[in-house]
């Protein structure tokens, strides 16, 4: 009797935590439309083959701006972006250890943009950034490096306590993508090859004091430590967006920081003509990020500078890797195509603006 | 006994999703407008009451979170007008720029409309109510403002109600005058 009582206890527990799960599960936001960018950081668990020569970590100036399939078509550089919205330095630098589970890159590439916060920002950031994380000690710590004092920690172990409040805003894409998720990026890029020209932007501020956040200089030390305790060689990088503006004096401190510690510090906006990059037509918001045509562009020329510094292999021959990169590039194309082909059917791409699509739907 | 048991399952998993943190608190899935300009702040709606700081211009004053569309009317066609979506936002900070200034707008959820975030000043062809402009010494500043400033490195910020007034200082001069929307 005892016996039949503790089974039945137990399986009491199993049935509670199952629909528990499965509830989270469904309360979760997808990120599968209009705010494609907050499922970035859960696909890479995805990945058959975590290893990568390149990893690079950073907000929007990466994960928009660089193309691992070009990497590895011009030289045979196999690379994975772990890029985020918005994501800060220490959300990169917990990125990165949790990444370091998983394998071991020759090279980490980090965007130096973040550096200008030094404060959490928003709760929705966060969440894109650490949600898509696998529960762990790396998870946990991340969470309690980048909450607002309105957040709380159990809510990002259990984020069904924090998302029960979706229940009356479930929509289809809630159901449809409940247990299965589309790929969204490209090895972690996010390719859009709508093209918006760059015009002139506002005024550059002046700033009250332009030295980084001393909590930046610390993660960033961590960064170091982290890569140079797993021989990893690390490159600083200001990609090659227009706005936010990049502070001169922001650039003297990195330029500065990369020689103290005998790093790789490459701002490509130093490099525009070089890269070949036309803000007429690489661009697909103005300038702030790169379209298709730019972050291929802008591939080339980091690849070249990596391969050449860092000696990474061509591994184009490998058969096994061969074959994988493949299907990548398949998927790759097939969304170009896609995208392309949507540009000429409405003028715009519809997962990128619902919005105008459900207004003209109503028309 | 089912039913018992089904209640229990039921009482729990209601708890567990009923319970937890901040109930109150939006839905932390992101809605539009987080601005990416340095020295600018994201924006949310604070308590409406009026400031003393204000930017008059031309005789319409313009006051942090005031609906824009009733002042970009009144100013007219901008000299240059920016937007800038935010990663992963679908919302836009948008920055008109007129002569002598430029003033943000942010849009705040779903909603279109747009607010006023913040005015800079960008030479010294405008000045504010009291009479401070680029140019200006600190000591203009601190006598017709006063000392209640909170002084972070050379920026000296006045606060009332939504609004921080704030001054950059450089070699006692002022080089940055800005009104800003106050974010929690």
């Amino acid at each position: 009797m005892k016996k039949k009582k503790i089974i039945s206890f137990v399986i009491l527990i199993l049935v509670v935590f199952t629909l528990a799960w499965l509830l989270q599960k469904l309360l979760m936001p997808k990120y599968m439309t209009k705010i494609v960018e907050g499922a970035l950081i859960s696909e890479y668990y995805e990945e058959k083959n975590k290893d990568h020569d390149v990893i690079f970590i950073g907000d929007c100036e990466v994960y928009e701006n660089f193309s691992p399939i070009t990497l590895w078509e011009n030289y045979g550089i196999t690379s994975y972006i772990r890029g985020s919205a918005q994501q800060l330095i220490w959300h990169s630098y917990y990125i990165l250890e949790d990444t370091l589970k998983y394998e071991k890159p020759d090279v980490v590439v980090f965007s130096v943009l973040s550096m200008m916060y030094d404060k959490p920002q928003k709760e929705a950031y966060n969440r894109m950034s650490i949600d898509g994380l696998p529960l762990s000690l790396t998870k946990i710590k991340m969470a309690k490096a980048s909450m607002l004092p309105e957040e709380d920690l159990i809510t990002y172990i259990f984020p069904l306590l924090r998302f029960h409040s979706r229940w009356n805003e479930l929509s289809e894409e809630d159901f449809e993508y409940w247990f299965k998720k589309d790929q969204i990026a490209h090895n972690g890029y996010l390719m859009r090859v709508d093209v918006k020209p760059a015009g002139s932007f506002p005024k550059p501020r002046k700033l009250a004091d332009y030295r980084f956040g001393d909590i930046c200089y610390d993660y960033l030390d961590k960064i170091v430590k982290l890569c140079k305790d797993n021989g990893i060689e690390l490159v600083l990088l200001k990609a090659p967006s227009l706005y936010p503006h990049w502070y001169e004096e922001w650039d003297a401190q990195i330029v500065d920081y990369a020689q103290k510690n005998d790093l790789l510090y490459i701002n490509m906006l130093d490099h525009l003509d070089e890269i070949g990059l036309d803000y007429s037509t690489d661009t697909y918001d103005a300038g702030l990020h790169l379209n298709l045509s730019g972050a291929e562009k802008s591939s080339v020329f980091l690849g070249k500078i990596l391969k050449e510094e860092f000696n990474l292999a061509d591994k184009r021959q490998d058969n096994y890797l061969k074959a994988i990169w493949q299907e990548k590039a398949d998927a790759y194309y097939k969304m170009k195509e896609e995208q392309y082909k949507e540009l000429e059917d409405y003028g715009y791409l519809l997962k990128f603006n619902l919005k105008r699509a459900e207004e003209d739907n109503r028309q | 006994m089912k039913i018992k048991i089904f209640a229990i399952l039921m009482s729990v998993v209601i708890l567990l999703a009923g319970c937890g943190s901040n109930s109150q608190n939006a839905d932390p899935t992101p809605a539009p407008s987080a601005t990416t300009t340095p020295g600018a702040q994201e924006p949310k709606p604070a308590a409406e009451e009026k400031s003393i700081y204000y930017f008059s211009y031309n005789g319409i004053d313009i006051y942090m979170n005031d609906v824009a569309k009733p002042i970009l009317d009144a100013l007219g066609e901008p000299m240059h007008y920016f937007e800038s979506p935010s990663c992963a936002f679908q919302g836009m900070d948008r920055v008109y720029t007129y002569n002598g200034f430029e003033l943000y707008t942010y849009t705040d959820g779903d909603d279109d409309t747009e607010y006023v975030l913040t005015v800079v000043f960008m030479n010294d062809g405008v000045e504010t109510n009291e009479g401070i402009t680029i140019g200006s010494k600190l000591a203009d500043v601190i006598s017709k403002y006063g000392v209640k400033f909170v002084q972070d490195g050379n920026k000296y910020t006045y606060t009332n109600a939504n609004t921080n007034l704030s001054f950059v200082i450089e070699n006692d001069e002022v080089v940055d005058v800005s009104y800003n929307l106050i974010v929690d």
